[in-house]
């Protein structure tokens, strides 16, 4: 099969990508924003909660610390909720609509989702026959064989990392999620990273030559 | 409705069903050439707009999908807030240095590419500072 070895054609990426976001707002409650999940991973406070709510399952007040520390994202400040319905014991929010934002992952699905992209990315490259491949020519154009591409993936990380904390997503949160459903911090997001990726872009390419 | 509840939070099905949409995230970022380098500069000089499409076209799907089922599931609201510019930006420009952006870096891992070590450990680094930053002297919400 082709596909597995070649690069997928562009409507094939844009199913799957959709896939993605719609079913897991269908299935898990909640479309997939990776930065997001990425933070969580990364929060001690959030693995310490899970624990505290596994080691004792029939305290109520307990169950309450896990609908409020798995809510906890979803909380705003009353002046940005645009959602005005009440909250149940889930953590799930309940818009006067009857339709209902999903809690978002706990600390383990968080862990596991990561785990799963990587598993989804070592089946790929296990298919096409490019597992382990090297860094490609065009970032060794552009920033050397050495310390600067270095410096560029590693700095660009810090970048990344610090950004998307920053603004709130990334391009699964906010591009796909949040223009998906035409919310106005989403839609300036991700016309501005893709705008600044591309001018970055740009200039790096002039440079280079 | 009843049959999606078989990954309502804490449903045994729910962490397996966690794991295969990572796995197919992971396999489409992958496959469609959003770990490659070469492949990220050229969506971003628009060289080759396959990649552009693929992602304009994902997000025009997940809108249909997403109206589809706007009365029984609804995506967290997502205003503007003093940190979505400086932060687009900040990820925008980053993403073009790495050629990654955090869900491809991960899926970079799994395909067993050592650089990509450096850049993940870049966006450790900057979403951890992030938080002590945001901790001393930003005071506004960005939930997501």
């Amino acid at each position: 099969m082709d596909l597995l070895f070649s690069l997928w054609p562009w409507w094939l990426g844009a199913a799957a990508l959709a896939f993605v976001a719609v079913g897991s707002l269908l299935v898990l409650g909640r479309p997939i924003g990776v930065s997001s999940t990425i933070a969580r991973v990364l929060d001690p406070e959030a693995r310490r909660n899970e624990r505290d709510l596994k080691a004792s399952s029939e305290d109520a007040r307990l169950e309450a610390m896990l609908a409020a520390s798995t809510a906890e994202v979803l909380t705003l400040p009353a002046d940005l909720d645009d959602s005005e319905g009440e909250r149940d014991n889930e953590g799930s929010r309940a818009s006067p609509a009857g339709t209902v934002v999903g809690p978002a992952l706990n600390w383990s699905e968080s862990a596991l989702l990561l785990v799963g992209i990587a598993g989804g990315g070592l089946l790929a490259a296990l298919l096409a026959g490019r597992f382990g491949a090297p860094l490609e020519t065009t970032a060794i154009d552009l920033f050397g064989d050495g310390a600067g591409a270095w410096a560029a993936l590693f700095g660009g990380g810090v970048l990344v990392g610090f950004g998307t904390q920053m603004g709130g997503g990334c391009t699964s949160g906010h591009g796909l999620a949040g223009c998906g459903s035409f919310q106005p911090g989403s839609l300036l997001s991700t016309a501005l990273f893709f705008g600044a990726a591309v001018l970055t872009s740009f200039a790096l390419a002039g440079f280079a030559s | 409705m009843n049959a999606l509840a078989v990954a309502a939070p804490r449903s045994r099905a729910r962490p397996f069903v966690v794991l295969a949409f990572g796995v197919l995230l992971g396999l489409t970022v992958s496959s469609v050439g959003f770990t490659s380098y070469d492949e990220v500069h050229r969506m971003f000089t628009f060289s080759d707009l396959r990649m552009f499409l693929a992602f304009l076209g994902g997000v025009t799907l997940t809108s249909l999908g997403f109206f589809a089922l706007r009365s029984r599931r609804r995506a967290p609201p997502r205003p503007i807030h003093k940190g979505t510019v400086p932060g687009a930006l900040l990820f925008g420009v980053g993403w073009a240095l790495a050629g990654v952006c955090p869900g491809v870096v991960v899926a970079q891992l799994g395909e067993g590419r050592p650089f990509a070590l450096l850049s993940a450990a870049g966006i450790v680094a900057g979403t951890l500072t992030y938080r002590v930053a945001h901790r001393r002297l930003f005071r506004w919400d960005r939930s997501c």
